[in-house]
Parts: structure tokens; C-alpha cells; sequence
């Protein structure tokens, strides 16, 4: 009965009131972007009295009853808000201006508005994200964020970048932000399946007041991702977005030989083909290959998506399907992905009760080459770019028997790594190497309004992804040839593998938001949070295949075992099943003062399967406050149009304290015993793990205060951010006495401090109707210091963790240059005198890492009558790693068999005294390896991103059945300004040999609206 | 509302009653102590697993690097060149650290096996079983004591020197011993000993084959040990009866067409006559077993075109480049002949399974014990008798029948010194890449007046040719990660 008294109430109130405002008109109009393509969806709302807001249809459109002199409020995400004084006039064309620094924050579990939000966000909308040819959405995110250091070390198409928000927190537990994609957690960074262009918004969440909601996941930073919705009551809409792209490879200063200055300098060193030749028939040798084109290639790409949207009175939906298709630089390397998605909301006639679902199905295929990184001549690809000798010609290669007798015969290059690059156009030729992916991320959120002000809501998400690896060593293969036992008479591999992973998040909520009087407003909200993820894997490696029928991925040419044939042809197998969990409960509270204060409070209880049950249990809280200083009166005729002081302290925990995946360290509190082969592959039981039971969580508190203002008609903007945040309980290496069977244990024993600053700002320097120019910039400084270790330092050889010192800094003997009168490597030792024969107690911290100190990201956005120019640069500094490749080309022991670089042409002689290249029979390369001789500055400035294109205006368009068009050129990683020399400065790594380079991206794209 | 009010309580309820089943996670096939080891059946699975952690490897090829046993092979990358080559050697060295673990990690196994032990009741046809496990875990226990004092202690010779931690038990993490006296380390050795005196069983299927240890193993490291600590008239108790239970292998005739000799002495390191009448203990090494010995040496595998990252030195080649000496055949490869001009490293190219570098490690042969008898016979003033056991190794190495001569060395002119000299060098090439060559130059170097023994042309390239006998680099330096975890051990001098 009650309900229904309501119900009729209501009615006769809504009578009521449309009677009492009778004297309201209904406004009509259209919502445009600068460019004059319509927005849909933007939030059309009555300021002040009856409050009731509707949003823009499909053409951008929107109708609303208003009375003269209210004033009409236009949001968007990613626009600046606009506000109208309803005059005369019915009809009002809204024109809304992009924010760089966008109005609205995406929070945890809310969402504010820039002015009232207590916390350190930074928010990324489609807009930058949508059109560009990086497989993984990740990369576009590269200089965008202060304080987000993105670095990519890989040119394999969809390749991982490692993601550092604010500095390295943790040692040897995850250190990359969390990532929730529409209210599900991820477990690990895994993107390139999902299509970027599904991304509505992406926001960063840095300081502990945002990411304490967070607290079991949130050490690192969050980043939260929403995909596009459709809005309810609008028709229609295709958008079709297309590019093509080509890879490219970037130059690299290396220098290396061409054939017949290699055969010079091996005539002089005495060794390989060139001691044999003399100066006559070197000046005459032919072949001069340049193994660059036999390993790497012009990659052509292609991406194309259509999406989908509409929405009727209760029910909306966004459906996009993508296919996109990359080559990669390295001949035989490939990503190919289909996307399907489909986003729909709904709600019940009287608002009460709204759902939404998001299903997205993703299928990703793709080759990669493998042994990166290391020097297997034999497989790495890369160890033949550089260091093949070009005066070995590519037709010597035929398959990879011939190669075989060759390489085991007497003539030419037989047996030494002068093969190598042979041997490598036989992998490209014959390997196989490659995987399937299918991941599907579902989830469904419903919200109960129990009264006004009482909502009830849940979450339930799950993420599904399988992995199908198959890797071949073809049976005719120059390694199959190469590795054959005697007896052995079918040869070759084929592995395949299968890994599932599926995790379920469910995420109960309930709120309370209510504003007694007119400025106090109270929003509060408990919730409790289950997590359970399962992985099982398995694979199995048959040795031994036929080649007359074996084709990759498919069993016949498979050779049973024999007993009377030795075990050759017995298959390899493996199976594994973990599974993890987590559960917590939380709640939190914001107070705001008539948007003048506000102040928030998180308190939260995790508990983690990976630790002891005295351990498992970890508290986490934060508060958070902000001052609208702006809203003051001795502010009113200032030049600020927005000053805010926010600050948040507070704490969060990392349970993943044992590298990214939340299945590693399983049960790492227990001593446990394996079962497994023995000696003599006779069944045993030996003992697999010393547990520790002190296994704790990691807990990182963070301070920050920051700043956001608007001055000048808000045309300049920005936020500035300080922050300390130390991790307590790291968990790292502690030394063990060898009686317990190794040498080092892992422990929660140690503390690592991140401190730094952040700035971003923008600025419309030009801001008419036909031309805007706005220069954007951010950057951050980030120094990271241990405060505790077990044994005041760790030494791992050429890095040294110490207290007081950076993570992972160099500890190297200082090189000083060649000595002139010997033509050997002279060091500085310990003493500060020169030799050159160092030892390991002569190395010193150097205060570098392979961890920039600095980072940011600054460029413009011009539109001048349709036509646009975006440029984003990106750059770090103080950042310093080993250029191995160029060790390897200046390393004159392996004349004779691998190219070099010119520079060895400047090598120390009797004649030659003074010079930065040793002779080339120096006696003390040894020494090298732990010194600072091929320490590197890898600082760089990087043109990023530019695009250029077209919009066509919708006047142009009147006639046509297009409601916009849109044409553009970008490019990607177009120039770099470097020390560096070799292909590509960035990388995670502190050192770089026969890495995958990362490519130039040239690409043509067209945008079509119906 | 009242509706709703329960449906609130059933969904909260029903998060919280699941919570430990997100958090209360036992791993499938988690194996704790206690249930590891409950019967005789499970300690014999046990015990497999203690064997597992007993290596030679990394002895083996240390000695082999920091001696004179390798010189760079033709594909060497840089293995090596900074390291043992140059003979680089200090407490962050990987050597000593691979060395003093590997020993450490066995007695650990050992010693929770005889814990686990403790909790299971044999039945009593179990119990001379149940005895025998626990007496296999403390012979290898005893050896690994053994080869930790070889390489670490202050001067095996000396009782109150500076020994290593003994350990009888299983240690807590946060334990930080101090090293015991010599004399401490061979108490606890010698009690091993007699506990295996009293309950292996003399003959089981792993002893006959020579892969598991024995009484006779214990016995022939009496000797040894009792030797490197300088007392010879112990270290004669049990050797003649040792040595006419291990009669030579012999070496055969020529039995291909490039030279080489592959009969009798070359299948016991082929794994091809089993068992072997000289090999006293070996560790197997199977396909896909723990042990695997692959790719020490060379990249591909060990035959003349395996890319060998080191090959046999040109010193050790000269000792057994002779037509006759069967040796040649077992240090280098037989691939390489008959030319010799590459020389990959040959004694561990296993015959049977077919397998580059994954032959059995011998860990104690019949020839030793004859250049034990040698070392006490040289001591006492013996010359010629000392000779006549150097000579019976030459014999079975050179001749294809006991009864042949071919090989015998004469009286070395310059008395002692030659004499020691002689049994140096035979070690050297009886005994190559079997890991005693570092600690026989300790012993053996002052008293031969020789120390390493590099050609000119093998060290030319950092010029490395020797080592003083009296440097502090013979013994090794206590591995730095022991000394950052534990502050009560003591150093070695001259680190």
C-alpha cells in the first residue's frame, strides 16, 4: 500500500509542478564540437529548480523544458562544460570547446566533477587514444600523463610496455598500476587483444586518496578504463574508422662495415676471409650484402572498425566489431585481431533500477620471433642484422641440410658463427612460432535506488583468456640437423600449448548520498568484494615428426616411441593447475561544503590467499580533503577562474609481491616437498620450496598535495602535484646461510621511498572560431631511494642496491680510455689510480639506473577551419643502460666471423696512440664487462605523434548521406633526438643486444559517421 | 522495504560465508614434511631425491678453467676469458659460491631425510632397509663434508685449522654458524663412516652397478681423505684390499680406423660395459635427469663441429698425444681425430644414450687408489715402488693386455722432486677433467716444484700463464653470499 501512496504522490506532484511552471518553453538545439560534428550524448541540464536534464540524441540535438533566465548547463566528457542564459530565443547551437584537462574525474567508484574531486587523477578520453595504429592502447598513453612512465622495449607487434606510475614501488613484486576495465580488475596488463578504439576514457589514479579503494590492488596506481555506451532515446549511428599503416625501421648509428671495409679489417687483425684475400681482390669482392634486408621489412598494417549505437526509451547499446592486422619489422612477425563488443544499458521506466552489460569477445593470432635478446646465432633473428658479414651472400643459403653439410664440412665458414646469418634465414624460413588468444571480458552492473538517497548495487565481471601457443623446430631444419644424436632418424619438434585463464569479480555496494540543508552533502558507500581466479595450463612436445607429412599444428608425422630406438621420440608433457583469491570489505565517506570543502575518508580490510593465516588480513585506509579557494570571497575578480588545494594521505597494499601474476608465490609461507624424477630419473621426493610463514603484504603510504588552477579566462590550465610514498614490508632477496640449502630467501624485509613532483598545463594561445591553438606539456621528476635493506646492500654484480641509493643502480669500475701506450682498456681502480686490470672491488655507485628521473610529454593541437596538426613529443631524462649491440660491433675478438662497426677503423695501432678504440689484439676486454665502458645516456626527445587531416564540415556534408567525414595522416615515433646509437632508446631494460627495434609508424586513416 | 531488508541480509551473508573460500586456498598436490615421509616407500622416494642434489659438475669444470686443463676452444664467445681463465677468484666469483652450495644443499636433503626417518616405524623385514637409507644419507652427507673441507678448509693437514660449518641437522633459517675446526668436520665425517659400517647393505642392485655408494666407497674415501690430510699410514689401511678389488680397466686394442682406442677403459666413460671393474663410485647421469652436463664445455654438442667454447689445453694434449696411450681417445673427443687439430673436451660424451656431455660422473676409480699407494710409497723414501704404481696406470693405459709394457716410465734422475713430479703428472692425465686437478696442485705442486701449466700459445691472449703454488687462490675464498648472511664465518686469508 505504501509504495503505491508514493506512486500516486508522485503524480500529483509532477502535476503540480508542471502546472505551477506552466509559463516554461521548450528550447530546442544542436550540441556541435569545434569542428562542427555534432555530440551526441551530452548532458543538457537545468541549473538550479526543477534540475531535470535530458541529453542529445544521435545528431547532437536535444529538447528541454526551461523557463526565461535559467541557464542551461552543456557537459561532455572531454569538452568543457558551457553554460546558456535562456533568453527570447527557442533555439540555442551549442558549439562546446575540447578540455585538455577534462571536467570530469572518473574516481573509483564515482564519478566528480574537476572541482570537486579531493584526488590526484589525470583522465585520457578517446579522443587520443581513438585512429592510432598501436596494437596496444597502453603505448598511446606514452607522454600524455605526468608522472606515468610508459616505455616499450619491443618492436613485436603487440608487444607489452612496463607501465611505472610515480617510480619503482616494489622490487620483485608487481610494480605496473592496476587495471579495471568497467568495474573488473585485470590480472595481468595483457591488452593486445582489446581494441583501443572501444575506450570511451581512461583515467589515472595516483595519490592514496584515489587508489585506497582500491587497497588490496591499488599499490601502484590505477587505471581505470571505460568503454563507450550508447545513450538512452537516440537513433542510429555508424561510424566507421579505417587506417592503413606502414612500419618502418628507425635508423640506428652503429655504422657497420660494408664488405669490403670488414675484409680490410680482418686483413689487418689477421683473421676470417680477409687475412686470405689481398688488397686487390678485396677492392674487387662482389658480394656486399646488407643483412638489414634479408631480417627486416617495410610492415604494412590495417585496422578497420565499425561501430554501432542507439537507444530507445529504457534500453541502449554500443556494438563495435574491429579487425586489425599488423606486420611486424621483423621479416615472418604478425599480430592479426578480430574485436566484438557490445555495451547495453537499460533501466526501468521509473529510474529506480538501471543495468548494464559489456561483453567483449577478442581474438588475437600472432607470430613472434623468439630467443630475443639473447645471442642464439641460430634462432634470434637480430643477431644476423648487425653482425652479419656482408661479404656472405644470401644465395649461399638453399635449405638447411645443404647449410648443415656446410657448416659441418671444411670449406667455407665451416664451423664457426660466420654461418650464423644462414642459419637464421632458416628459422625465418622454417620455425614456426606462434599464438592464439581469445580473451573475453563480460560484466554486468545493476543499482537498486532503495530510497532517494539509498542505493543498493552490484558487479559482477569476468575475464576469460586462453592462450594456444605451437612452436616448430621443422624436422629439415638446419637445428634439426645440427642437434641430432647418431641414431637418430626423425628429428625436429613441435610444441603446443594451452593456458586458461578465468577470474570472477563480484563487487557488492551500498551508498548513501544526501545533502541536508543546502551545502552539507554527505556520499557514503560500503561495500564488500570477492575475487577467485583459476589457471590451468598444459603442453606437450612431440620429438621426432616426418617430414614427408608433418605441417605445424597438426600431429600426423608424429613418431611413436621404440624401445629398441633410445628414448628419442618420447614426448615431453606437462600440466599445471593454481588458483588465487581475495576478499575484502571497505567503506567510504565524502563530505562536501557547498563546493567550497570536501573531505574523504577510506578505511578497508583485505585478506589475501597468498599468506599465513596470522598474516592474510591487511588494513588500509586514507583521507583526503579539498579547499575550492576559488569559491572564497577575496577571490571574487582574481584572474583565477579555478584554484583548488587538494591533499590525501594515506596507505594501500600489494599482495602481488612476487613479480605481476597473482598465481605466483602460491604458498610461499609453507616448506613443501615436490614430487618429481630423481636421480636417475627414478622417482622422487626432493624438497621443492623453504617457506617462509612471515609472507606478508607489501604496504605503500603516500602523501600528496596538489594544486589545480584555471587563470586567463581559464586558457591556461594545470595541475600540480608533490608526493612521497614509501613501500614498507618490501619483499626481496634475504640472505640465507648455505646449510639451508640456498643462498637467499625471500622476506618482507626492507623499505624504498618514491618522491617527487608533477606538472601539467595547457594553454590556448590562439582561440577563435576559425583557428585554435593550444600547446600542452606535462613532466615529473621522480627520485627513488631505499630507506631499509637486510644487509644495508645488495650486490648483483654491475647494479647495487644500497641504502640511501636509487633501485638497481650501476656498480661498475670506472673506464677511462685506451691506454696509448699499450693500446689495452685503462681503468680507474678503487684507489683512483689507472690500470687495466680491475677487479671487482674497484667498482663504484654511479647514482644511474635504467630508470629515467625525468619524463613527460609536450605538444600542440591546431584546427584551423577543418584542418588539424597535433604533435606529441616525448621524452626522459637521466636515464642510462649497456649498449651491447655496440659492444658486440666493437668487440675485435670476433673478427673473422661477424661484422663490425667502422668505428673499429680508428683502433689503437703503434702509429695510432691516441684514440678511443683499443688496438685489436687488446689482452683485457675481460674487464670491460664490469665497467662502465658501454654505460650509455638513453635520455631522448621524441616526435611521438604527429597527425594532420581533414574535417570535413557539416555544411559540406548537408547533401551527402554522411554526418561526418574525417581524413588524416600520423605518424608515430617519426624523429628521436638521442645520445643513443643505437635503433631505439627506449627501453625497460638496463641493457639492449638483438632486441626486437621499435618501428616508425606511418599511417592514412579516414573516419566516416552515418 | 522488508523484502528488500532480507534480500540485503541473504546477499551479504551469503559474500561473507564465501570469503574463505577465496582466501582458505591449499594449492592442488602441496607436499609438507609430514606427509612427504610416512613410510619405508616414501623415504626411498626420499632418497632418490637426496642423490639428485649430489653434482661434480661445477668442480669438475672450475678445475678444469682455473687449472690447465682447457685452452679457448674455437667457438668460444667469451666463456671464461674474464673469469677462471684469467684466474679471477674472489669471494663473488660464481665458483666458490656454486661449490660451497651444491655441497650444502645435499647435506641439507641428506639431513631432512634422516629427520623425515625419524617419524616413520619400519616394520621389521623394513628395518635393515630403513637402516640402509638412513646409511646412504650419511655417507653422502660425509662426502659432501669432505669436498667442502677439500676446497675450503684453511690447510686440510692441519686439525685445528679452520674447517668448514658441520651440520647434523636441519637447520633453521635464521641460524648463523661459525666454521668448525678441521678436526671437528672429520669427527662428524668419520661417524658417518661408522654409522655406514654397521648398516648398508654390502650388495644391492645400485651398488653393483656402481651408482649408488658402498662400504667400498667409504673405504676408498678413508684413503683419500686420510691422504689429503697427510696421514699416510691411515690412509694404507683398507688400499690393498681396495686395489685388488678394483683391478684396472684395461685399454684395449685400436678398434676404429681413425686411431683411437674404444675399448674397455674408453666404455667406462661411455656408460658402455657396465659395470666398469675400476669405477668404484659414479654419479648416473640419465637424459632429462637433474645432472645434465650439457653445454659446460661446448655450445652444440661435444664433437669437432659442436662449437666447442673450450677445448683440452695443449699441455694436457701432450701428456696422452701418444699412438699408444689410450687416454687420448677419452679426453678428446674421437672426433677429432685423427688429426687432433681441434680437441673438444670427450670424457663425458655418454655411448649409450647418445648424448653430448651427459656421461657419469666418476667420482672415485681404481686408478686413484694406485696413486694413493704411490703418494704413500714417495713419502716413505720409496721411490721405485712409488714409480711401479705410476707405472701400472701407464701399463693399462699403453698396452692392450695386462702382461704389455709400453708406457713405463724410468726412475726420474732428480730423485723426490721427479717423483712427485711423475705422480703429478700422471694424475693430471689419468685424472683430467674428473675436478682433482686444482686440489692435487695444492698438495702435490710445492713438493713437484710445478704449479699450472699453460702453453705460451693457449694464454697468449690475456697472458695468463701461471699461478704462484703459494698464492692465497688455492684454497677457495668463503663465497660472499655466506658471508653477507651469516656474521659468524670467518673469511680465508688473503680475500
Amino acid at each position: 500500500m505504501k509504495s503505491k501512496f508514493t506512486w500516486i504522490f508522485t503524480l500529483l506532484l509532477a502535476f503540480f509542478i508542471q502546472f505551477a511552471f506552466a509559463q516554461e518553453k521548450t528550447v530546442t538545439g544542436t550540441v556541435t564540437d569545434p569542428t562542427g560534428m555534432s555530440i551526441p550524448g551530452v548532458n543538457v541540464k537545468v541549473v538550479g529548480g526543477s534540475g531535470q536534464s535530458v541529453q542529445t540524441d544521435f545528431d547532437g540535438n536535444f529538447s528541454i523544458q526551461v523557463s526565461v533566465n535559467q541557464k542551461l548547463e552543456f557537459s561532455f566528457v572531454s569538452m568543457k562544460t558551457q553554460i546558456v542564459t535562456v533568453g527570447a530565443s527557442g533555439k540555442y547551437n551549442v558549439q562546446l570547446q575540447p578540455s585538455d584537462l577534462d571536467e570530469v574525474v572518473v574516481e573509483a567508484f564515482r564519478t566528480t566533477t574537476r572541482a570537486t574531486s579531493n584526488v590526484a587523477v589525470t583522465t585520457i578520453t578517446a579522443k587520443t587514444i581513438e585512429g592510432r595504429p598501436n596494437a596496444n592502447f597502453i603505448q598511446t598513453l606514452q607522454g600524455q600523463v605526468p608522472g606515468l612512465n610508459i616505455t616499450t622495449g619491443s618492436g613485436q607487434p603487440g608487444a607489452n610496455s612496463t607501465v611505472i606510475l610515480r617510480g619503482y614501488g616494489s622490487v620483485n613484486g608487481n610494480v605496473e598500476p592496476l587495471y579495471v576495465i568497467d568495474g573488473m580488475p585485470l590480472n595481468v596488463d595483457n591488452f593486445r587483444s582489446l581494441n583501443p578504439n572501444d575506450i570511451e576514457s581512461l583515467s589515472v589514479l595516483k595519490d592514496a586518496g584515489a587508489t585506497s579503494i582500491y587497497g588490496n590492488r591499488g599499490a601502484n596506481g590505477v587505471i581505470v578504463v571505460k568503454t563507450k555506451k550508447g545513450s538512452f532515446e537516440s537513433p542510429l549511428r555508424i561510424k566507421y574508422l579505417g587506417t592503413t599503416s606502414f612500419t618502418r625501421l628507425q635508423d640506428n648509428k652503429y655504422n657497420k662495415m660494408n664488405s669490403r671495409q670488414l675484409l680490410s679489417l680482418e686483413n689487418r687483425a689477421g683473421k676470417g676471409l680477409g687475412a686470405t684475400l689481398t688488397q686487390d681482390e678485396i677492392n674487387n669482392y662482389a658480394t656486399d650484402t646488407d643483412w638489414y634486408d634479408q631480417i627486416f621489412r617495410t610492415g604494412h598494417s590495417q585496422n578497420h572498425v565499425l561501430s554501432l549505437t542507439s537507444g530507445g526509451k529504457n534500453l541502449s547499446s554500443f556494438t563495435s566489431i574491429g579487425y586489425f592486422d599488423q606486420e611486424g619489422v621483423v621479416a615472418k612477425t604478425s599480430l592479426q585481431r578480430f574485436n566484438f563488443r557490445n555495451n547495453m544499458n537499460g533501466k526501468s521506466n521509473n529510474g529506480k533500477f538501471d543495468y548494464s552489460t559489456a561483453v567483449t569477445i577478442n581474438y588475437s593470432k600472432r607470430s613472434e620471433a623468439s630467443n630475443l635478446g639473447t645471442g642464439a646465432v641460430n634462432i634470434n633473428p637480430l643477431v644476423g642484422a648487425n653482425n652479419g658479414a656482408p661479404y656472405l651472400s644470401p644465395d649461399m643459403y638453399t635449405n638447411g641440410l645443404d647449410l648443415y653439410n656446410q657448416y659441418t664440412g671444411t670449406g667455407f665458414g665451416s664451423g664457426t658463427l660466420l654461418l650464423s646469418p644462414l642459419m637464421l634465414m632458416d628459422i625465418l624460413k622454417t620455425g614456426t612460432n606462434e599464438f592464439n588468444e581469445l580473451k573475453m571480458l563480460s560484466n554486468f552492473q545493476a543499482n537498486y535506488k532503495l530510497t532517494d538517497d539509498l542505493t543498493l548495487g552490484t558487479t559482477f565481471a569476468a575475464d576469460y583468456t586462453q592462450n594456444v601457443g605451437l612452436r616448430v623446430q621443422d624436422p629439415r631444419s638446419f637445428n634439426s640437423y645440427v642437434f641430432r644424436n647418431s641414431g637418430e632418424d626423425y628429428l625436429g619438434f613441435q610444441t603446443e600449448s594451452l593456458a586458461q585463464d578465468f577470474s570472477a569479480n563480484i563487487n557488492t555496494r551500498l551508498n548513501y548520498n544526501h545533502t541536508f540543508g543546502e551545502n552539507h552533502n554527505i556520499d557514503a558507500s560500503l561495500f564488500t568484494e570477492y575475487y577467485k581466479s583459476h589457471f590451468k595450463s598444459f603442453s606437450a612436445t612431440q620429438n621426432g615428426l616426418n617430414p614427408k607429412v608433418f605441417v605445424p599444428g597438426n600431429g600426423a608425422g608424429y613418431i611413436g616411441f621404440n624401445s629398441d630406438t633410445s628414448p628419442f621420440y618420447v614426448p615431453d608433457v606437462s600440466s599445471s593447475k593454481i588458483t588465487a583469491g581475495l576478499f575484502s570489505y571497505f567503506g567510504s565517506v565524502n563530505y562536501s561544503y557547498a563546493d567550497r570543502f570536501g573531505l574523504g575518508l577510506t578505511a578497508r580490510r583485505d585478506a589475501s590467499y597468498r599468506f599465513s593465516e596470522t598474516n592474510r588480513w591487511g588494513t588500509f585506509w586514507s583521507v583526503d580533503a579539498r579547499w575550492n579557494i576559488d569559491r572564497e570571497k577575496f577571490m571574487e575578480g582574481s584572474v583565477f577562474n579555478m584554484l583548488k588545494l587538494r591533499g590525501s594521505y594515506g596507505t594501500t597494499g600489494n599482495q602481488n609481491i612476487s613479480g605481476q601474476s597473482i598465481y605466483n608465490l602460491p604458498n610461499g609461507s609453507r616448506t613443501l616437498f615436490a614430487s618429481g624424477s630423481g636421480y636417475a630419473n627414478l622417482p622422487a621426493y626432493v624438497v621443492g620450496q623453504l617457506g617462509n610463514s612471515d609472507l606478508k603484504w607489501e604496504t605503500i603510504a603516500q602523501g600528496d598535495i596538489g594544486v589545480d588552477f584555471e587563470v586567463f579566462d581559464s586558457k591556461l590550465r594545470g595541475t600540480v602535484d608533490v608526493y612521497r610514498k614509501t613501500t614498507k614490508d618490501l619483499y626481496q632477496t634475504s640472505p640465507l646461510s648455505a646449510i639451508n640449502g640456498q643462498f637467499s630467501q625471500f622476506a618482507n624485509n626492507g623499505s624504498l621511498r618514491n618522491s617527487g613532483v608533477e606538472l601539467l598545463v595547457s594553454y590556448d594561445v590562439i582561440k577563435t572560431t576559425d583557428f585554435t591553438l593550444t600547446v600542452t606539456g606535462n613532466g615529473s621528476y621522480n627520485k627513488n631511494e631505499f630507506v631499509k635493506l637486510p644487509t644495508g646492500s645488495v650486490d648483483n654484480g654491475t647494479a647495487i642496491n644500497v641504502v640511501g641509493g636509487q633501485l638497481n643502480q650501476y656498480y661498475v669500475i670506472p673506464y677511462v680510455g685506451v691506454n696509448p701506450a699499450t693500446g689495452n682498456l685503462l681503468f680507474r681502480n678503487a684507489e683512483g689510480g689507472l690500470t687495466e686490470t680491475p677487479d671487482n672491488g674497484d667498482r663504484r655507485m654511479t647514482g644511474k639506473s635504467y630508470v629515467p628521473k625525468y619524463q613527460g610529454g609536450f605538444g600542440f593541437d591546431a584546427n584551423y577551419k577543418g584542418f588539424y596538426l597535433t604533435a606529441q613529443f616525448s621524452y626522459v631524462q637521466d636515464v642510462w643502460r649497456f649498449d651491447t649491440d655496440l659492444d658486440g660491433l666493437q668487440n675485435p675478438a670476433s673478427i673473422g666471423v661477424q661484422n663490425k662497426s667502422t668505428d673499429l677503423d680508428r683502433a689503437w695501432t703503434p702509429d695510432n696512440r691516441y684514440t678511443d678504440i683499443p688496438s685489436l689484439g687488446f689482452t683485457n676486454k675481460g674487464f670491460d664487462f664490469s665497467s662502465d665502458r658501454y654505460l650509455r645516456d638513453a635520455s631522448y626527445v621524441r616526435l611521438r605523434y604527429t597527425s594532420i587531416g581533414y574535417t570535413f564540415p557539416a555544411k559540406t556534408l548537408a547533401k551527402t548521406p554522411f554526418a561526418g567525414l574525417k581524413a588524416y595522416f600520423q605518424a608515430e615515433n617519426l624523429y628521436t633526438w638521442t645520445k643513443w646509437r643505437g635503433w631505439d632508446a627506449e627501453s625497460p631494460r638496463s641493457e639492449d643486444a638483438y632486441q626486437y627495434p621499435t618501428p616508425k609508424i606511418f599511417s592514412v586513416g579516414l573516419e566516416v559517421q552515418l | 522495504m522488508k523484502n528488500i531488508r532480507i534480500l540485503l541480509f541473504v546477499v551479504a551473508a551469503s559474500l561473507f560465508s564465501a570469503c574463505n573460500d577465496a582466501i582458505d586456498i591449499i594449492q592442488p598436490s602441496e607436499l609438507t614434511p609430514e606427509v612427504a615421509f610416512e613410510t619405508v616407500e616414501d623415504l626411498r622416494l626420499g632418497l632418490n631425491g637426496v642423490y639428485s642434489g649430489a653434482g661434480g659438475e661445477n668442480i669438475i669444470l672450475f678445475t678444469s678453467l682455473f687449472t690447465d686443463e682447457v685452452k679457448l676452444g674455437r667457438a668460444n664467445g667469451g666463456q671464461g676469458t674474464n673469469g677462471e681463465l684469467a684466474f679471477q677468484l674472489n669471494a663473488a666469483s660464481g665458483d666458490p659460491g656454486s661449490i660451497w652450495l651444491s655441497n650444502y644443499t645435499l647435506i641439507n636433503y641428506a639431513n631432512r631425510l634422516i629427520a623425515g626417518a625419524a617419524n616413520v616405524t619400519p616394520t621389521e623385514a623394513e628395518q635393515d632397509e630403513y637402516n640402509d637409507i638412513i646409511a646412504q644419507c650419511r655417507v653422502l652427507r660425509a662426502w659432501a663434508h669432505f669436498q667442502l673441507l677439500t676446497f675450503f678448509s684453511e690447510d686440510m693437514t692441519n686439525d685445528n685449522a679452520l674447517g668448514v660449518i658441520a651440520v647434523d641437522f636441519v637447520p633453521t633459517t635464521d641460524q648463523q654458524l661459525a666454521r668448525n675446526t678441521n678436526a671437528e668436520v672429520y669427527a662428524l665425517i668419520n661417524s658417518d663412516f661408522a654409522f655406514a659400517d654397521e648398516n648398508l647393505i654390502r650388495f644391492t642392485n645400485r651398488s653393483t652397478n656402481r651408482t649408488a655408494v658402498s662400504i667400498d666407497f667409504v673405504n676408498a674415501l678413508r684413503s683419500r681423505m686420510a691422504l689429503y690430510r697427510g696421514r699416510y699410514e691411515e690412509a694404507n689401511t683398507n688400499l690393498d684390499a681396495l686395489i685388488t678389488a678394483y683391478p684396472l680397466t684395461q685399454r684395449g686394442a685400436v678398434t676404429a680406423a681413425d686411431g683411437t682406442y674404444r675399448g674397455d677403459y674408453f666404455g667406462m666413460f661411455k656408460n658402455t660395459n657396465l659395470p666398469a671393474q675400476e669405477t668404484i663410485f659414479k654419479l648416473e647421469r640419465t637424459i632429462g635427469g637433474l645432472g645434465n652436463f650439457y653445454q659446460y664445455w661446448a655450445s652444440v654438442n661435444s664433437t669437432t663441429t659442436g662449437s666447442p667454447f673450450y677445448e683440452v689445453s695443449t699441455a694436457l694434449f701432450n701428456t696422452v698425444n701418444t699412438a699408444t696411450d689410450g687416454r687420448r681417445s677419452v679426453i678428446v673427443d674421437v672426433s677429432a681425430a685423427p688429426s687432433y687439430t681441434i680437441r673438444p673436451v670427450g670424457k663425458y660424451t655418454d655411448g649409450n644414450e647418445q648424448l653430448n656431455l651427459l656421461g657419469d660422473v666418476q667420482i672415485f676409480r681404481g686408478s686413484e687408489l694406485r696413486f694413493i699407494k704411490a703418494e704413500i710409497l714417495a713419502n716413505a723414501g720409496d721411490l721405485q715402488g712409488a714409480m711401479d704404481y705410476v707405472n701400472l696406470v701407464r701399463r693399462a693405459r699403453n698396452n692392450s693386455t695386462r702382461t704389455g709394457t709400453v708406457g713405463v716410465l724410468p726412475l726420474p734422475s732428480n730423485g723426490a722432486v721427479g717423483v712427485w713430479k711423475a705422480i703429478l703428472d700422471e694424475r693430471r692425465a689419468e685424472l683430467a677433467f674428473e675436478g682433482f686437478r686444482y686440489t692435487d696442485l695444492r698438495r702435490l705442486g710445492a713438493k713437484a716444484n710445478a704449479t699450472v701449466d699453460r702453453a705460451p700459445a693457449d694464454c697468449a691472449f690475456n697472458d695468463a700463464c701461471t699461478l704462484p703454488i703459494d698464492d692465497h687462490r688455492w684454497i677457495m675464498p668463503i663465497p660472499l653470499e655466506e658471508l653477507q648472511a651469516n656474521r659468524n664465518i670467518q673469511q680465508n686469508p688473503g680475500y
